[in-house]
């Protein structure tokens, strides 16, 4: 039998015995916030809605709800020249096992997040009473943001929703996180939770549609590195 | 079109012919056989390699800092992520949750930041902040808590007093190091919070003096001191991967207890049965 060592300040000190679940009901049929997932929330919302009702506490209108979608579906493509898909591709060509691509994807995802949504603060406090235009370094003149900014209320449009703050002359970043403004979405944290949501699953197709150690493929060399020595 | 191709510059490595470049040194000819684990995470950080004696004050830091008992919060986490027999995930877990954390070594950068302030406070114009009247540290340490509440890297949980910190003095004192300007400043400024606020100084603190007085930049003691903590990190991650123990990877029903909202419906379940 090992010796058992002395109590220590961990021991010695009163602490609780449980844990606090304030989201989720643990055991079967769970409800969040309150609501059941199984007998409810799957019968009359779509998935991304249920997201939603996590993050806000709130089981969304319609208009919120399809706004919420529309955005994850905008935020969705992550390409393989944006640093998290990039990422989850060379885990996948040194040969790491699938969940270690998810956990790399999931990391870089939050860190674009994070970057996006810290460059976003003006705009964010700007959303809290938006009684004039957005911040200027929000604005854009150019084609591809007025046209994404075009297919953005085209798509809210078709859903019936529209949404005054997007207004005209977005960036691309600025008019998504109006829209999960719109959405409910009011705090950093729950958009970077939506950003890594919403692209977690098309890294992930493009990271799995490389062949596993197919390093050959890989641009070792881009971009290049120039060593320097000294201080 | 002929875009100019974008170039990184780094000082970290370069694979060459039956050798490798680190950080402005040859593994081969200069490293291997000459460099403790320690100093060469200093080396990789910091830029340059360091002397014997701070080798020492760095092996000694990472000893000092060798304290893992898996119920703390930080390795607690570990053993958690490693419950499904993951190692490395779990250690990634970790590192990534450290990062401008107000917990762990991590938070030596951010005292480190506050030394360095409080230094060029009390003592403007390169005057010793040994120099200056005790009122004036004060004052900088009474607008600190009032601020802050807990200085970075100060506050101890659970015990009166940090053992580490106490062990790391003794360490830093054997090793010639306790009259070095940011280490005797910390001493100072570690008796003013403890006399105007009952807070005593935690590991990060020390360990942000230990590395200003080496040179270290606020920025790169945060993940140094992290680099050498990580014996605890690995050695949590390899046990728990191992037990992969049922009892973390659900919690008994016993020690959970549901406190949000009550059953509830939701509108549309609500119209749809009154429809």
């Amino acid at each position: 039998m090992p010796q058992r060592r002395p109590n220590g300040p961990i021991e010695d000190r009163p602490s609780p015995n449980e844990i606090e679940a304030r989201v989720v009901t643990p055991g079967p049929d769970p409800r969040v916030r309150g609501f059941s997932v199984e007998a409810d929330f799957a019968l009359h919302y779509r998935f991304p809605e249920l997201a939603q009702m996590a993050l806000t506490g709130a089981p969304p209108d319609e208009a919120k709800g399809r706004a919420f979608d529309i955005a994850l579906q905008f935020l969705a493509p992550v390409a393989i020249a944006e640093a998290p898909t990039h990422a989850a591709v060379l885990a996948r060509l040194i040969g790491a096992r699938p969940s270690s691509i998810v956990a790399v994807a999931s990391i870089a995802l939050a860190e674009r997040a994070r970057h996006v949504i810290a460059q976003h603060g003006e705009l964010l406090t700007w959303l809290e009473a938006p009684d004039d235009d957005p911040p200027a370094r929000y604005r854009s003149d150019a084609a591809e943001d007025r046209d994404c900014l075009d297919r953005l209320k085209r798509a809210l449009a078709s859903a019936g929703v529209e949404i005054p703050a997007l207004g005209t002359g977005l960036q691309r970043w600025a008019a998504l996180l109006i829209t999960l403004h719109f959405a409910g979405l009011r705090r950093a944290e729950q958009m970077e939770t939506a950003l890594v949501m919403s692209g977690l699953a098309i890294t992930m197709a493009e990271a799995l549609s490389h062949a596993p150690s197919d390093l050959a493929q890989y641009p070792i060399d881009v971009p290049a590195f120039v060593y320097e020595e000294g201080p | 079109m002929n875009r100019e191709r974008p170039t990184l510059a780094t000082r970290v490595g370069h694979a060459e012919w039956g050798d490798n470049q680190f950080c402005g040194h040859s593994v081969a000819r200069e490293l291997a056989g000459s460099e403790s684990a320690s100093a060469l995470i200093a080396l990789g950080i910091g830029g340059r390699r360091v002397t014997d004696d701070e080798r020492r004050m760095l092996d000694d830091v990472a000893s000092v800092l060798s304290a893992a008992d898996p119920r703390i919060w930080q390795f607690k986490l570990i053993r958690i992520a490693s419950a499904y027999g993951g190692c490395n995930a779990a250690v990634a877990a970790l590192t990534v949750s450290l990062e401008d954390a107000p917990i762990g070594h991590h938070t030596a950068g951010r005292a480190a930041e506050m030394l360095r302030r409080l230094r060029d406070e009390v003592s403007p114009g390169g005057v010793s902040p040994f120099d200056v009247d005790d009122s004036v540290v004060e004052r900088q340490c009474r607008a600190l808590l009032v601020d802050n509440g807990r200085p970075p890297g100060f506050w101890v949980p659970f015990r009166p007093r940090d053992e580490r910190v106490d062990l790391l003095a003794q360490r830093v004192a054997a090793l010639g190091r306790g009259e070095l300007p940011y280490w005797r400043l910390f001493e100072k400024v570690s008796d003013v919070f403890w006399r105007i606020g009952n807070v005593r100084p935690n590991i990060p603190a020390a360990l942000a003096a230990v590395g200003l007085d080496m040179g270290f930049s606020p920025a790169q003691i945060g993940p140094l001191m992290t680099a050498l903590g990580a014996a605890g990190f690995w050695a949590n991650a390899f046990e728990g991967s191992q037990q992969a123990a049922a009892c973390l990877q659900v919690l008994p029903r016993d020690n959970v207890r549901y406190v949000g909202p009550a059953p509830r419906m939701s509108p549309r379940a609500v119209r749809a049965m009154t429809k």
